[in-house]
Order: C-alpha cells, then structure tokens, then sequence
C-alpha cells in the first residue's frame, strides 16, 4: 500500500468524524431554535386562498387566520355560539313585510317580504401591510398599473418596495360579497346565496352583460386574430365593483352596511362566519387583476390580504408555507368566559390575555403518515392526530373501557384530546321501496327490527378503534336539539342502564320478535339489499361483518357494489334499499341536520339531500315551523318531537357520529381537536423554551452503532489488504 | 460526426412528434375533456356551466383538430316549464342554437322554441322557423342544430337575441346553447384546437399551466434544482464506489472476498427500494436520530436533508451494479496487454485502474450515460418519502390528483430526455473507444 492510499485514508477518516459530529435530526434551520413558532403540516397543495372561491379543509387552515368576518364562533362556548370578530356586535335580523312595516318574530313567517341585517364595524382595524394600498405623493396607486406595466421581479407581493396600510371600511364587505356574484370567479355558494340575498341572480346578469360588452369591444380591436382566453390570461378583465349597484347589500356609512334577504334565514349568520364573507378592499382586487400581477404569478388565489391575526409571508405550496403575525392586528383578548368542560380543560387559563400569542407558524408538506408520526414522536410537530396504522402505539383501552395514552407518549407527556364531529355517518333505508319503505306498522317494524340488529356499539369498537358514539338521532352532540341522559336515547333500540350510565341496546329477540310481527314469520324469510360503492379489502371485512348482523336475525344480506358514478345513479333514481350515507354540519344548527329528513328535500323528486327520500307529513309540518325559529325551549319541543317521529318511523339506522383524537405536545396549550370556525390559530401558546428541551434531549444522535459499522468494515478489508501485499512482494 | 449528430437530431422530431400523438391520443380519446372535468370538480352536484368554465379555463372546450370558429356565447338551463332569456351577441355573422340532448332518460323532452332579436329585422332564421321565430320539436329529439343570421347592420349596437324555451314538465338539466361562427384564419382553425395548444406546443416546450393554474415550466424550473441535488451525488459517488468495489472484488477472484461479495450483492438486489427506505429512515433517522428523517431546504442547509437519500439510491443501486461491472473487469483482466503490463513490473493498481478501467469503461458507459437525463427527473418513490419538493414528486402528485396537463407535459418532456440520452451514448461511444466511427 502506497502512502498516498494511507493518506487518503487519513483525510476520509477525519472528514467522517466531522460530519458524524454535524449530525442532527433536526429538520428545521438552528436559527429557528427556541423561536415561538408553531408546527403543523398540510397534507395537499391548496388549490385556491381567494375566499370567493376557497372551500376544503386545508386551504380555510390558512385563510381562516388572515381573513375576518364579522363574526366568529367563540372559543369556549358550547353549544357553538355566534360572538363580533370585526362588528361591534352580532347583528340582529330586522323582519318586514311587504308593506315595509316592522314584523316581530312571533308573525307568521309567510308575512316576511324581506329581512335586514344591519351590521356595524369596530373602528381602527387595519389590514396588514400590502402593496396595493401604497399610494405616492399625489394620491395614484403605485402598483396599480396599465396593460403593458410590469412589475419589479418579485416572487411575493411583500417584496415591492412600497407598502402600506388602511383602515377597514364597510365597502370591504360589501365588495366582497359583490365578487361572490362575479361570473369569472365561479363562487361554489352562489347558487345558495341567489336564494336569499335580494337581486343576486340580477346582479350576476348584470356583470355577465359587462363581460360580454368588453370582449366585445377587444375582439373588435384585435380582429381576426383575437384568442379570448389567451387575451385574458395575460390581460384580466378588472370590474371596479363598487361602480355596480346590488340592491340586496347597501353601504349605510363607512362602517355600516346592510344586507337584504328576501325570506327568513337565521342560518345566514353563520354563513357570515364562513370566509366567503371577509372584506376585500377595491384596491386589492385591482392589484392582483392586472396583467403585471399575472405575470409574475401574484393572483389573489396565491397570496390573501386580511385584517386577521396572521398574514402570508412565505408561500411555497409543494414545500412549506409560513404565516406571521400581522403587525397592524387589531387588541383582541383570550375569552373570559367558557363551557364547564372546557374550563375543567384548562382553556381558560390564558382568560383576558392579549392575542396572538404565537410570533409564526409553519405549515409543512408532509404526505405520507410513517415520517409525519416519527416526526411529532420526536418533537418536530406540535400535534398530530392519529391514524388507524399508529392507533395502537398511541392509544390503549383502559380497565374502565376509556381510551388513554400508551406508556411510551405518556412518558413524553404528551397529551390526548378527543371531541365529537358535527357529522353523522348512518344507514338509509328507501322510503319509496315496496319491501323496506312504507309507512304502515308493518314496515315500521321491520326497519325497527333491522336497526336493533345492526350492531353499532360493535361496528365502533371494531372498525373506528371505539372512536365514535352510537348515534340516537341525526344530531349530533354540540348541536342545538341534542339530549344528554335518558331522554336523549333512542327508545326504540335502545333502554337506559344506570349501572353503565349510558343506553344499552336491545337484545336480538326483541329484533327477531319486531321481524316476526311485520310478517316475516317461518317459512318467509328476507333477503336485503346493500348497494355500496366498490372498495378494496378493508370494505371486505366491512361487508361480511354487516352479513353477520343481519343473519343473526335471519336477515339475508345482498351486497351490490358498483363504482362511484353508477352508485350515485342507483341513489339519485331511487333504485336501493339500503345504502351507506353520511352529512358533515355547513354550521351548528339543527336546522343543517333535520333537512335530511324533510320530505320536499326528497333525492328522487328534486334531487336534494334526502337521501332515504323520507316523507312524513306531520314531520314536514313541524320541520317547516322550527327550520326558521331562533334556539328557544319552543324550538327545543319541537325537534323533540320530530325526532320522536322519526325514531318510531325509523328511516334511516342512526349510524356513528366520529369522535375526532387529538394528540397535542406538553408544550402548546389551549388546544381543542375539532371546532367550528377554525380560525383558532390566534389562541394557540407555545412554550418555545420547553420545547427546545424536549428536543434536544429526546434526538440525542448516536453514532456509537456507526463506528463500530466503520471498524468492523476496516478490519473486514486487513486480511484482504494483507494478501495483497503479500501478493506484490511475490516473487515468481 | 457533426452531420451525424445533425442527423440523429433530425430524425428524432418525428420520433417526438410521434409519441406526442400517442400520449395525445390515449389522453383524450380513453378520458374526454368532460370526463376530466368532472373527475376534478368532484362528487358534489355539479352543473353543466360549471363543466364548461373548468373545460374553458383550460383550454379543453375547443375542438379536438380542427376549429370552425362555433364559439359558445350563451347557455340556458330550462329549469322551469317557461324560460326565456337573452344574450347580448356578437354582431353580424353567423349563429347556431343548439338544443342540448336530455342527459336522464326520465327528462321532459322541449316542445318549443322561439328565437327574436332586438332590432328584429336583423335576425333571418332557417326554413324550420314560423313567422314567429317558432319552431315545435318532435318529443324524439336528440340534439339539433338550427342555423341562424345576425346581418351587419350599420349601428355598433349589438343585437340582443331573445330566446325562448317551453318543456312539458321542469327539467333543470335540459340545455338550449347558443353559439356564434367567428371568422377565423386557416392558421387560428388550426391551432385553435386542443391537439395544438395542448400537444404541439410541447414540442417547442411550452407546457402551458397546468389544471390548477400554475406554469408547469415556471414550476419545472425550480424543481429541477432539488430533484439534481439528489440524484446527481447519488450518480456520482454511486459511480465510484461501484467501479471501486467491482474492481477490487475482480482482483479477489475465486477467493472468499469474490464469494460472499457475490452473495452479498444478490442479496442487495433482490430487496426493494421500499424497503431500503423505511429502514434507513427507521435506523438513521429515527432509531440513531442522526438525519431528519423527511424534509428539504435550500442552499447549504439542505445537507443534512439530502444525506439519507443519497446513501440509500447508492446503496439500491449498489447490488446489481457491481456484480455487473465485476463481470466486465473480469474479462478485461484475461487480456494480453494487462498480462503485458504486470511482466513489465507495473504496480498492480496502475494496471487496473489505469489501463484496464479505461478500456472497461465502454461497457459501462453505454449503461450509464443513457441515464445522464434521467437524473433530471428525479426518483418518484424517493422524493415522496422525504418529501423532497423534485420533478419526481411533481409527477407523482399530478397523478394522484388527475392532473393530465402536468403529466403530459412531463410525458413529453421524459421522451425528450430519452432521445437526449440515446444521442449521448452514441457520442460519448466514439469518445471512449478510437475504434468506433460515427457517419
């Protein structure tokens, strides 16, 4: 071996030793260390963050914290309840009737030609900095150019060099709910709002005329060569809204606005709450519709501009995405007050402090589960939620049958929280099939018995690691209408047991003697249909456990699975028995759930959400007198009574309502795993300093394993090394 | 060699134009523009005008080949038993109503249709119209066409064109469409189409944006950055540790290093890359905590995200490389000139690796230059695991999201790297070996 191999050798041997010194597991820069910054992932790209058009989970995680609307749901409180966000208070339904005279609530709702919100905002809110509203000396708009303009190569607005701020104003709202109508924008809602809100189905007319008069006008002045969408990709058409009149939606002052309605709908406040109402200022949407902002890519879609807690400052979607505290953020305090369950959680420890508490928030892109898990396993994340391939490192059922942490998270003190969904998951039978449907006593009884057999409690513990409660009712637990105790349960299926607290199903004789007295004695026998979008092997297990169910009454069960599009043709056309559905809250009210159920919602009819196409007309009655009414013990009598009916009706078999886990680090606080609203970022603490701790004394690398991988590899290669020499020395 | 390079370029334009026909054609013709359309907007209630917007912003509302200039400028969905509405048009030319076929068979068939235009003098209607502007449809109707004029008039005012529908029962699925002949070029007939702007153009390497609305060129560009600072160390040290090992397990033949080496690199082979990952990911990353076990950064911080993959596209690489270079140095061995070389009392690693590594070296290179551009591309299966922001996730995500814009693009742009690859070969052969001569 020459020295220049020794050599060699010699500087790889240091060069390892430094690296292996180097090592460290830590994804995140060291100049992010013991920062107050909070981690979480996302788990798709977002398609779109403009809030006339954003509607799935992972885009209103970040939108939710930068845009403000009026309202908000408080934090605390349960039932969910509306409080101000931006208004001075929530605002308070005004009723006319055709006359233009005031109604009261008590009047009948027929009376009701048009309802006014009124809405009043706080003053001294500011938006956060942006470019758009950076004004130079004589008052025109910096960087609100003319075709042909370019802007300075900037990968984010914020790098402009001039920005500036303003002060919310009323013609904010009004202007957004104005986009809302815009047909270039293709807002998911429209086709609700048209319903309500007073000439917006006009108002949209009015801008598709505006529309087809400007391209019009550039067709005519590119003649032949003009090519529609190239033109507007490149040269979006800009509509200044505010030249535009919408009579259902009027700027009282400058920060007072009206919305007219055209019937009763207490819902509309929580569709305030929803993101498709925050403000977007005029001189935003001029800015991004301009073929200068298109050209380097800045579309309202990509980087939103609110008043909210947090503002936009990194925004690399297949990577990561960072919000930062919005300087201008108006004084907002931790609420004071909350629900005995959340206080008896700690919530309201932080009661009165200022908010956010936190500096930034990091949101990466993880897509796969395994390095998602081992990273919150080890302090990267600061919450996870758990999925089924983890659930049993995570998670083990207790002597008293509750579910608690494993040893090994418990000695990380991580915490488990867990809150029930506002969602539903049942079984529909179909009301308008001769075997199953019908509303004589005979088929009552058969539905009754088929849902006693269907054994709930067993589907939970088996498929959803217990992560659910049976469901007694379409209503949720959380939601107006819904029963703790004995008077809650179903009576149909279920008894009430002191000793467990809680309903017991049941027994199979029951079920088997409910058969019997709809006619299907000995000697005629059942056969069920199940129609069900195809799945892979889990839904195997799924189907063959749903057989034995019913087999155990002497049921047999016929499953019949197509793919996706024939399954929604059988549902649509009324062509099954039972079927597998399930309805997820737009907001908190029983009003979101009881429609299912409501008779002109029927699917086959008018193609609406009632699936079961479930039609009882005493139902409907009671339905179409509570739908509108304000949370009130009358109301309360109600729901009680259209739920009596439908429980004895048995429609559907009142299937799981999920309990969400949450898995949350000893280091953040004020935490809940699922809210309404979820503009919950601003209420977050993190602990940054307990934080470091943790990681650095759970990642300590070992590089023992690794020497020893070195040296057993150097001494492999002696003998070798010997030989050779030996060989070279050889004299033949 | 010029003229050969020259030709080899000049012969690959058909064979890219040809696989852009084929990959345009099982795009389009298996999955047509509103199967997509509906596939992205999702399972909710989804309505005609909202298939048409998403068709329109991508450009898959036009024709397939060839574009006559129908221009959709107004659709009405019947809804109830009466609708009427108006379009503003276009001015003088010609025009088409368009009575959509019902799409459930249960649908009320239309019964009538009445067509005026503000100024009404303007408007000259076909044979199939009454004096009225009326035309009765049969109950049996499938989609039918009816041919209309707008004449020029001498006022910039457009005509306004008034239609209106009647059915036996509401169907809100039930469409009338009006569209409008534009006068276009041969040129614009051409490539207003589907086939030009969604396949030609990716010859010159415009991939236009993809079905969410970002430039796939723009996006390509910044993920080429990450895709290369993995596989090219990979390649690299990869390259060197395998001739190395091959090398040195040649000159161990028949001995116990040549055995167990040999064992050990079907061994390697035969586990999958899967498997190399979790595990590396499980014993570095989690177990001696020494990498992150997933993540990217930029600029120098990127280093320790890039460590992990690295070693592992090495080391699944490792098995079947190995066994196959040490195969051809074998062979190299047995010639005369190393034979020669060793009488001359030549130090044993000069004539390995300087005489007998260059003349392997042929072999091997036809292997390995062939993927030079694949290193542009990424590894699918690695980048989604420590998600590495590269072309391979690129690819992989577009799949999974039913994005056929960004797959045909990077489709094409595979094919190209491809062709790229075969050229440099050919050219690194002559390189290599003086015997070969390229015409």
């Amino acid at each position: 071996m020459g020295k220049p191999m020794l050599m060699g050798l010699a500087c790889m041997f240091i060069l390892a030793l430094v690296v292996v010194s180097a090592c460290t597991n830590n994804p995140y820069r060291s100049s992010e260390a013991g920062r107050n910054i909070y981690y979480d992932t996302f788990h798709e790209e977002p398609k779109h963050l403009d809030p006339a058009r954003a509607y799935s989970s992972d885009e209103y995680l970040l939108i939710n914290q930068i845009y403000e609307p009026v309202v908000q749901y408080h934090y605390l409180q349960h039932p969910y309840t509306l409080v101000p966000l931006t208004a001075v208070s929530v605002p308070v339904p005004q009723l006319y009737d055709k006359d233009g005279q005031l109604l009261s609530p008590d009047d009948p709702a027929e009376d009701v030609a048009g309802v006014i919100y009124e809405i009043r905002l706080r003053p001294g809110i500011q938006y956060q900095d942006h470019a758009s509203f950076a004004q130079a000396q004589d008052g025109t708009y910096r960087w609100h150019l003319q075709p042909g303009a370019s802007f300075p190569a900037v990968e984010h607005p914020d790098a402009l060099p001039a920005k500036d701020t303003r002060e919310l104003r009323a013609a904010d709202y009004v202007y957004q709910i104005k986009r809302l109508a815009h047909p270039l924008l293709e807002c998911p809602i429209f086709p609700v709002l048209a319903n309500y809100i007073e000439g917006f189905a006009e108002f949209r007319q009015l801008l598709e005329g505006e529309i087809a008069h400007i391209r019009a006008a550039r067709r005519q002045a590119a003649g032949v060569f003009y090519n529609q969408e190239a033109d507007e990709r490149t040269n979006p058409i800009f509509l200044d809204l505010r030249q535009y009149d919408l009579p259902g939606v009027q700027i009282v002052d400058d920060l007072t606005f009206r919305i007219t309605l055209t019937k009763s709908y207490p819902q509309f406040l929580y569709w305030l709450a929803m993101p498709f109402f925050s403000p977007v200022p005029w001189e935003v949407d001029r800015f991004y519709t301009q073929s200068a902002a298109v050209a380097r890519n800045l579309t309202l879609d990509r980087f939103p501009v609110g008043t909210g807690p947090f503002k936009l400052a990194i925004y690399q979607p297949n990577y990561r995405v960072v919000l930062r505290h919005n300087a201008h953020f108006h004084p907002e305090k931790y609420p004071e007050e909350g629900s005995p369950e959340n206080a008896a959680r700690g919530l309201l420890a932080d009661r009165g402090k200022p908010l956010p508490f936190l500096e930034e928030a990091v949101y990466v892109l993880e897509k796969e589960s395994v390095p998602r898990w081992n990273k919150f396993l080890q302090g990267y994340y600061d919450d996870s939620e758990i999925s089924s391939d983890v659930f049993d490192q995570a998670v083990q059922v207790s002597a008293v049958g509750g579910a608690e942490l494993t040893d090994a998270l418990r000695a990380k003190h991580i915490r488990l929280e867990t809150d029930v969904a506002p969602t539903t998951y049942y079984y529909a039978f179909n009301m308008l099939d001769e075997v199953v449907g019908g509303y004589d006593t005979k088929k009552r009884k058969l539905r009754q018995a088929l849902s006693i057999a269907l054994n709930i409690e067993e589907y939970i513990q088996i498929f959803l690691n217990g992560r659910g409660i049976g469901a007694q009712s379409p209503i949720p637990p959380g939601i107006f209408g819904y029963q703790e105790g004995p008077q809650g349960i179903n009576p149909i299926i279920y008894e009430w047991d002191e000793q467990l607290r809680g309903p017991r199903r049941k027994d199979l004789e029951t079920a088997k003697r409910l058969l019997a007295e709809a006619g299907y004695t000995d000697g005629k026998s059942l056969v069920l249909f199940f129609d069900t979008r195809a799945g892979g092997p889990e839904s195997k297990a799924f189907l063959d456990w749903l057989r034995k169910q019913f087999a155990a009454i002497g049921v047999q069960l016929q499953v019949r699975s197509t793919d996706y599009n024939q399954f929604q043709t059988k549902v649509l056309q009324g062509n099954f028995q039972l079927i597998q559905w399930g309805w997820s809250a737009d907001y908190p009210d029983p009003e979101n759930f009881l429609f299912l159920l409501y008779g002109p919602n029927a699917k086959v009819t008018t193609q609406g959400e009632n699936a079961a196409n479930y039609d009882n007309p005493r139902f409907n009655e009671l339905f179409r007198r509570a739908e509108n009414m304000v949370n009130s013990t009358e109301r309360a009598a109600l729901i009680r009574d259209m739920l009596a009916i439908a429980q004895e009706d048995a429609p559907w078999i009142w299937g799981v309502h999920p309990v969400g886990y949450g898995l949350y680090h000893a280091w953040q606080h004020n935490t809940k795993p699922l809210t309404f609203g979820g503009n919950t970022l601003k209420y977050k603490r993190i602990d940054p300093d307990l934080r470091e701790q943790s990681r650095v004394a759970w990642n300590r690398p070992i590089t023992g394993p690794l020497w020893g991988a070195l040296t057993v590899l150097i001494l492999a290669t002696i003998p070798a090394t010997i030989s050779i020499y030996r060989r070279q020395r050889r004299t033949p | 060699m010029m003229t050969y390079i020259i030709r080899r370029c000049l012969y690959a334009i058909p064979v890219l134009f040809g696989v852009n026909i084929l990959v345009f054609l099982l795009f389009f013709f298996v999955n047509s523009p509103d199967h997509m359309a509906r596939a992205h907007l999702g399972q909710k209630r989804v309505t005609p005008e909202q298939i048409d917007a998403w068709k329109r912003e991508r450009l898959l509302h036009l024709p397939y080949f060839y574009n006559a200039g129908w221009r959709r400028i107004g659709s009405l969905p019947a809804a109830e038993r009466d609708n009427t509405a108006e379009f503003p048009s276009a001015g003088g030319g010609e025009y088409a109503l368009v009575i959509e076929a019902p799409e459930t068979p249960r649908a009320s068939p239309p019964r009538t249709v009445r067509l005026q235009s503000s100024p009404p003098e303007r408007l000259m209607l076909s044979a199939d119209f009454d004096a009225q502007g009326t035309v009765n449809l049969s109950p049996e109707t499938p989609t039918r066409r009816f041919l209309l004029r707008l004449a020029s008039g001498a006022s910039p005012e457009l005509p306004v064109l008034r239609i209106t529908f009647t059915l036996a029962a509401p169907a809100p699925t039930q469409r009338v469409l009006l569209e409008y002949k534009e006068p276009l070029s041969l040129l614009a007939r051409l490539t207003r189409t589907i086939f030009f702007q969604r396949s030609v153009k990716m010859l010159a390497f415009q991939y236009g944006t993809s079905d969410d609305g970002k430039d796939i060129g723009a996006e390509i560009m910044k993920r080429i950055g990450p895709s290369l600072s993995i596989t090219m160390p990979a390649f690299a040290l990869g390259l060197f540790l395998e001739i190395l090992l091959a090398m040195g397990i040649a000159v161990y033949r028949g001995t116990y290093v040549d055995y167990w080496a040999l064992i050990l690199c079907v061994l390697m082979m035969s586990i999958s890359t899967l498997f190399y990952i979790m595990g590396g990911q499980l014993m570095l990353g989690q177990l001696l905590r020494l990498v992150p076990i997933s993540g990217f950064d930029y600029g120098p911080y990127g280093l320790k995200f890039v460590a992990l993959p690295v070693i592992i596209a090495v080391i699944a690489g490792l098995g079947g490389n190995v066994r196959f270079y040490r195969t051809i140095f074998l062979e190299e061995m047995q010639r005369d000139y190393v034979r020669t070389a060793r009488a001359k009392g030549m130090p044993e690693w000069i004539v390995l690796f300087v005489h007998a590594l260059k003349n392997a070296m042929i072999p091997i290179l036809t292997g390995v230059v062939v993927t030079l551009p694949f290193l542009f591309a990424g590894s699918l299966l690695l980048e989604s695991f420590f998600a590495i922001p590269g072309m391979g996730s690129f690819m992989l995500e577009a799949i999974q999201r039913q994005d056929f814009a960004v797959v045909q693009a990077l489709v094409s742009l595979g094919s190209f790297l491809y062709i790229v690859g075969l050229l440099l070969t050919d050219i690194s052969y002559t390189i290599v070996d003086p015997r070969v001569h390229l015409e």
